[in-house]
C-alpha cells in the first residue's frame, strides 16, 4: 500500500517524501499483514520530533521517516492494535452512549465518533490528553502481549518518556505514569483500574479519561460539578493493613500520587457499569463517512464532457432481459466520441504529484516484462532437432505405429502478447468526493500530546483540496497508462456515461495505435462525470473493440464506482437486478470471446453486488480510493504474469 | 521417459493427517461411491498428505501413485510408450495406465499444468465409463473396482488462461482445503516438526500474519509446510528468528519489500 496520492500535504520532492518512499511498501505492508487489511502510510503532518498514530484517520498511519526504525514500528504496531476489536478505529457511537460515555454539549456533525464524543464534554482538550495517556497505556500493554518480539523497543520508548516526566508530580505525569504501567493504579486511582484491565477497550479508556477529566475541575468550577452518572466518589472501606487509607493526608502513598485531587483517589466506577461485556449497539447507527457531491467551483457533474455536434459513430448492442431469459436485440445504441483535450500539463502535473508511486508501479508492472524467448517443442518444424521427440518418433515407427513427424523445436517469437483497455465509469455518481477520512485530524492535532510529543505546538498545513472518485480514478488509469508505455504494451482508455438506452456514451480517451502522450492523457483528464451506469452495453462494445486486437491476451480492466443503473435498464428502475444481470451476461460474452475481463470497483457495497456480477478472482473491491492506483497495478501484474507465457 | 518409481507397497503406518472438518468422511463416502475426487487448496496446506493418509485407510492393498504434473506432462507420459530394449521395443505402461490396472489411487497433482491433451484420457476414466484408451497399442482398458483418479488445483495462481474446464471440474466431487486456523495449524507444526507447543504457536500466528499479505500483492500466502521448515530448523538448534528468515522471508518471494516486511513480523511476534 502506498500513501493516499490525493492526501498528501506538501508538495513534491522534500526531503521526507522521500524518506518516506523508501520506507513506504516493506512498512505498509508490515502493517497490513499484522492488521489484516490494507493500511496506508502517511507522512507525520510536520516536521516535528515524533509521529502520532493513534488519533490519525484509519487506516492512515502516520510516520515520520526520520524516526528510528524500532520507534516507527512501534507507531504503526500501536495503529494496529487501535484496527482490532475493541480499538479505536472499531469506536461505536451507539456503544459510547449506552455506556453513557456521550456528553452533554452533543453537537450533530459527521465526522470521527470518537472526536465527537470526545467533544460533547466540558474542557475536551484536556480530555483529549488524558484519554491520549490512559489509551496509549491501554494500547502499549496490549503490543506487550501480542508482540512479544517489540517489547525491547517499547521499553527504550517508555523510558524515555519517564526520564522526560522524572519525579514531576502534576496530575498528568502521574497518569501517565500510572498508564505506563509504574505505581499501582488500583490504590492510586481506582478509576484507572478498568481502563488497564487485559481485556480494556478503548470504551474503558474513554470512561477514565472523562472520570478523570471530570475530577481534576472537580472543585475548582463550580458548573461543571455534575459528575457522569457512573462516577461516584467514595472513601474504600478502611483496610486495617494499611492505615489512613480513607484518605486525608499523612498516608504512606507515593508521595507523587498525594499531588492527586483526594476525590480521584476515591472515585470509582458506580458497580456494574464497569462490565466488560459490550453492552448492546443500536443498530443502524453507523459510522460510515457519507459521500458528499461536488460542489467544486467550476466542475459541476453536467458541464462535460460536451457531447460533440457531429453525429458520434453509433452501434447498437443487445441486451440481456433475465426476467424473459433473453435477448432484447439491439437495444442499446452506444455512441462513440472521440475526445481531445486541451490540458496538456495534466500529465506533467502527474508525474510530479505522484512520482514515488509512479516508481512504485512501474517497478511492480516491470516485473512481468517477459520473459525473453521460450523454446516449444515437440513441433512440425523448427530450427532444432527435439531430439527426446526424435527418439519417441523413431521407436513408435520400430513398434509399428505412425509417428506424428513433430520432431522438432522452435524458438517462440518474443513478442509480449498483451494488450489491455481500460474502461473508466464516469457517470455522475463519480463527482462524489473521495471520503475524507482525514477531515477530523487537523483538530486532533491541535493540541500536543503529552505522551508521544515533546515538542509544543505544530504548525498545521493547508488542508489538501477535496478530490472526486473519478479524480483518482484518472489519475490510476494515467499512472498504468504512464507505466505500461514505457513497457510497450498497447493500451487503450475508454470512459462511458450515458442517459437511456438509445444514449450510451462511449468516449475515447486514447486508442490502442496512439502513442502515450501529453495529448492523449489531456484526453483523458476531458473525462467528467455526467450521466447514468449501463454497465452492460458499455462492457459489450468495449469487448468487440478488443476482441480486434492481435495480442493472444487482451485484459479488459473496467473501473466503476457503483452498480449499474439507468433510468430505463430494466422495467424497473428501482430493481438493480436487471442491470446486474446484464452487467454479468455481458462479461460471459467477454470471457467468451477470449477476454479476460476484471472489474475494479470502489463502492464499499460492491462486494453484494459484484459476486453476482463476476467470478470472486474476477473482482476487487477497494474500500480506499486512494489506493487505487496500486491495486490497478497489482491486477495488471497477476492477470498477465503467468498468461505472459 | 519415466520409469516406475513409486514404492511397490504401501506404507506399513498410516501418514499422519490432521482432519480440518469433514473431508474424511467426505473422502471415504466419495471412495465408496468411485467418485473422482478434486481438491482445491493452496500451496503446502496438505493436500498430498490427505491423499497419502486417505489412500492408506482406502485402498490399503495399492499404493498411492502420484503424478506431479508440469507443463510438458502429456498424456503419453501419463498412459505409457514404447521403450526401446536391446533390439525389440516395448511397451511400458504410464503411471495412471498402472493405476487403472492394478486398482490403486491415482493422484495428478497440479492437474492444470498439464497439457491439454490429458484431459480426453481424464474424461474417460472421471465419468461412468472409467474407461482409458490407450491408442498407442489399441486397448480400451477398463478401470480395476478398486481404482479411483483423484486431482488437485490450486486456484491462487491459476491465471486467466489456465483454469480448469467446467466438463473436467463437473466430473469430480470437490474438497476446498485452506490453511488451518492457528490453533490447529500449531499442533501440526508441532507434530511434524517436534518442536514445542508454545514455539509451534507463535510460528502459526507468524502464518496467519504473513498470508494477509496476499491481498496486498503476494501470490501465495507461507503455507503450512514452510511454517514446518521453519520449525524443523529451529529444533535442530537454529535460532529462531534465522530460521524464520530462510524459511518464510527467503522462501516466499524475491520481492526485498515483502521479505523486508515479513522479518518484522517475524521480529515482533517472536520473544
Amino acid at each position: 500500500m502506498s500513501r493516499a496520492p490525493s492526501r498528501r500535504r506538501g508538495v513534491g520532492d522534500s526531503p521526507e517524501d522521500a524518506a518516506l518512499a523508501a520506507i513506504d511498501r516493506p512498512v505498509s505492508l508490515f502493517g497490513s499483514a499484522l492488521a489484516g487489511r490494507p493500511l496506508t502510510l502517511q507522512l507525520a503532518p510536520a516536521a516535528d520530533q515524533a509521529a502520532a498514530v493513534t488519533l490519525t484517520p484509519a487506516p492512515l498511519a502516520r510516520l515520520d521517516p526520520r524516526l528510528p526504525w524500532g520507534a516507527m514500528r512501534i507507531e504503526v504496531l500501536r495503529h494496529v492494535v487501535q484496527l482490532q476489536a475493541g480499538g479505536r478505529w472499531q469506536f461505536e457511537r451507539a456503544e459510547a452512549a449506552a455506556r453513557g460515555l456521550i456528553g452533554p454539549h452533543v453537537a450533530v456533525m459527521p465526522g470521527d465518533p470518537l472526536q465527537q464524543c470526545l467533544a460533547s464534554w466540558s474542557r475536551p482538550v484536556l480530555l483529549r490528553r488524558l484519554f491520549r495517556i490512559i489509551d496509549g497505556g491501554r494500547v502499549d500493554a496490549r503490543i506487550e502481549q501480542q508482540f512479544p518480539g517489540a517489547r525491547a523497543d517499547l521499553q527504550t520508548l517508555r523510558s524515555a518518556t519517564l526520564e522526560r516526566i522524572g519525579d514531576s508530580t502534576r496530575p498528568l505525569h502521574v497518569l501517565q505514569r500510572l498508564a505506563l504501567g509504574v505505581g499501582d493504579p488500583l490504590q492510586e486511582l481506582p478509576l484507572l483500574a478498568a481502563a488497564l484491565r487485559d481485556t480494556a477497550t478503548v470504551y474503558d479508556s474513554l470512561q477514565a479519561a472523562i472520570g478523570l477529566c471530570a475530577l481534576l475541575g472537580h472543585g475548582r468550577r463550580r458548573d461543571d460539578l455534575a459528575l457522569p452518572h457512573w462516577l461516584v466518589i467514595e472513601p474504600p472501606p478502611p483496610d486495617p493493613g494499611l492505615p489512613g487509607t480513607d484518605g486525608d493526608g499523612g498516608t504512606p502513598l507515593d508521595p507523587a500520587a498525594s499531588y492527586v485531587p483526594q476525590a480521584m483517589r476515591h472515585a470509582r466506577l458506580r458497580a456494574g457499569t464497569d462490565d466488560p461485556t459490550p453492552l448492546r449497539a443500536a443498530p443502524g447507527q453507523g459510522t460510515t463517512a457519507s459521500h458528499e457531491a461536488a460542489t467544486v467551483e467550476g466542475r459541476r457533474p453536467d458541464d462535460a464532457p460536451a457531447r460533440p455536434a457531429s453525429a458520434a459513430e453509433v452501434t447498437r448492442h443487445d441486451e440481456w432481459n433475465y426476467l424473459e431469459q433473453r435477448y432484447r436485440r439491439a437495444w442499446t445504441q452506444v455512441h462513440e466520441h472521440p475526445l481531445r483535450g486541451e490540458d496538456l500539463q495534466f500529465l506533467a502535473r502527474l508525474r510530479q504529484r505522484h512520482a514515488g508511486l509512479a516508481a512504485n508501479i512501474r517497478r511492480r508492472i516491470g516485473k512481468v516484462r517477459p520473459l525473453g524467448r521460450e523454446r516449444l517443442r515437440h513441433t512440425r518444424d523448427g530450427d532444432e532437432i527435439d531430439v527426446e521427440a526424435a527418439m519417441t518418433e523413431r521407436i513408435e515407427r520400430r513398434a509399428g505405429q505412425a509417428g506424428d513427424l513433430r520432431v522438432y523445436s522452435a524458438l517462440q517469437p518474443a513478442r509480449r502478447e498483451v494488450c489491455t483497455a481500460f474502461l473508466l465509469d464516469i457517470s455522475g455518481s463519480t463527482g462524489f468526493l473521495v471520503p475524507d477520512r482525514e477531515a477530523s485530524a487537523d483538530s486532533a492535532a491541535l493540541d500536543d500530546d503529552p505522551y508521544f510529543y515533546a515538542s509544543p505546538r505544530r504548525r498545521l498545513a493547508p488542508p489538501p483540496p477535496r478530490r472526486r472518485v473519478i479524480d483518482v480514478a484518472k489519475d490510476a488509469i494515467a499512472l498504468m497508462c504512464d507505466a505500461l508505455a514505457r513497457l510497450g504494451d498497447r493500451h487503450a482508455v475508454w470512459g462511458f456515461s450515458g442517459d437511456g438506452r438509445q444514449q450510451v456514451d462511449f468516449y475515447l480517451a486514447k486508442a490502442f495505435d496512439e502513442a502515450w502522450s501529453a495529448h492523449s492523457a489531456a484526453a483523458l483528464a476531458r473525462l467528467e462525470p455526467k450521466g447514468s451506469t449501463r454497465t452492460g452495453a458499455a462492457i459489450r462494445h468495449a469487448a468487440r473493440k478488443l476482441a480486434r486486437q492481435p495480442e493472444r491476451l487482451r485484459l479488459l480492466i473496467v473501473v466503476t464506482d457503483g452498480y449499474p443503473q439507468d433510468s430505463d435498464y430494466g422495467p424497473d428502475p428501482e430493481d438493480i437486478d436487471y442491470g446486474l444481470r446484464d452487467t454479468a451476461q455481458a462479461l460471459r460474452e467477454a470471457e467468451r470471446a477470449g477476454l479476460a475481463v476484471f472489474c475494479v470497483s470502489v463502492d464499499h457495497a460492491a462486494h453484494d453486488y459484484l459476486r453476482r456480477v463476476c467470478p470472486a478472482s474476477r473482482y476487487l473491491v477497494i474500500d480506499d480510493v486512494g489506493a487505487l492506483p496500486e491495486q490497478l497495478s497489482n491486477v495488471y501484474r497477476q492477470l498477465t504474469r503467468r498468461g505472459a507465457r | 521417459m519415466s520409469a516406475p518409481l513409486e514404492p511397490s507397497v504401501p506404507p506399513a503406518e498410516a501418514p499422519w493427517y490432521q482432519p480440518v472438518g469433514d473431508e474424511i468422511a467426505l473422502f471415504e463416502a466419495a471412495y465408496e461411491a468411485r467418485m473422482p475426487v478434486l481438491l482445491k487448496g493452496p500451496t503446502g496446506c496438505g493436500k498430498t498428505r490427505f491423499v497419502e493418509h486417505m489412500a492408506w485407510r482406502v485402498t490399503p492393498q495399492a499404493p498411492l501413485i502420484t503424478v506431479s504434473c508440469h507443463e510438458d506432462l502429456s498424456a503419453s507420459d501419463l498412459i505409457g510408450r514404447y521403450l526401446l530394449l536391446g533390439d525389440r521395443s516395448v511397451w511400458m505402461d504410464g503411471p495412471l495406465t498402472r493405476a487403472v490396472r492394478s486398482g490403486a489411487i491415482c493422484y495428478l497433482d497440479e492437474v492444470v499444468e498439464a497439457r491439454k491433451d490429458t484431459t480426453v484420457v481424464i474424461h474417460s476414466l472421471a465419468d461412468h465409463r472409467r474407461i482409458l484408451p490407450i491408442d498407442k497399442t489399441g486397448e480400451l482398458l477398463q478401470a480395476h473396482p478398486d481404482f479411483l483418479l483423484v486431482i488437485s488445483y490450486n486456484p491462487g495462481y491459476q491465471t486467466v488462461l489456465k483454469d480448469l474446464k467446467p466438463s473436467t471440474r463437473q466430473r469430480f466431487v470437490s474438497l476446498e482445503f485452506s490453511y488451518p486456523e492457528p490453533a490447529l495449524e500449531a499442533t501440526i507444526i508441532a507434530h511434524e516438526s517436534g518442536v514445542e507447543l508454545a514455539q509451534a504457536e507463535r510460528l502459526a500466528a507468524i502464518g496467519h500474519k504473513v498470508r494477509n499479505l496476499r491481498e496486498q500483492g503476494l501470490d501465495e500466502g507461507v503455507s503450512t509446510r514452510l511454517l514446518i521448515y521453519a520449525a524443523q530448523l529451529m529444533v535442530r538448534g537454529i535460532a529462531p528468528r534465522r530460521a524464520c528468515t530462510v524459511a518464510i522471508a527467503q522462501a516466499i518471494g524475491d520481492d526485498p519489500d515483502v521479505q523486508q516486511a515479513v522479518n518484522n513480523i517475524v521480529d515482533v511476534l517472536m520473544p
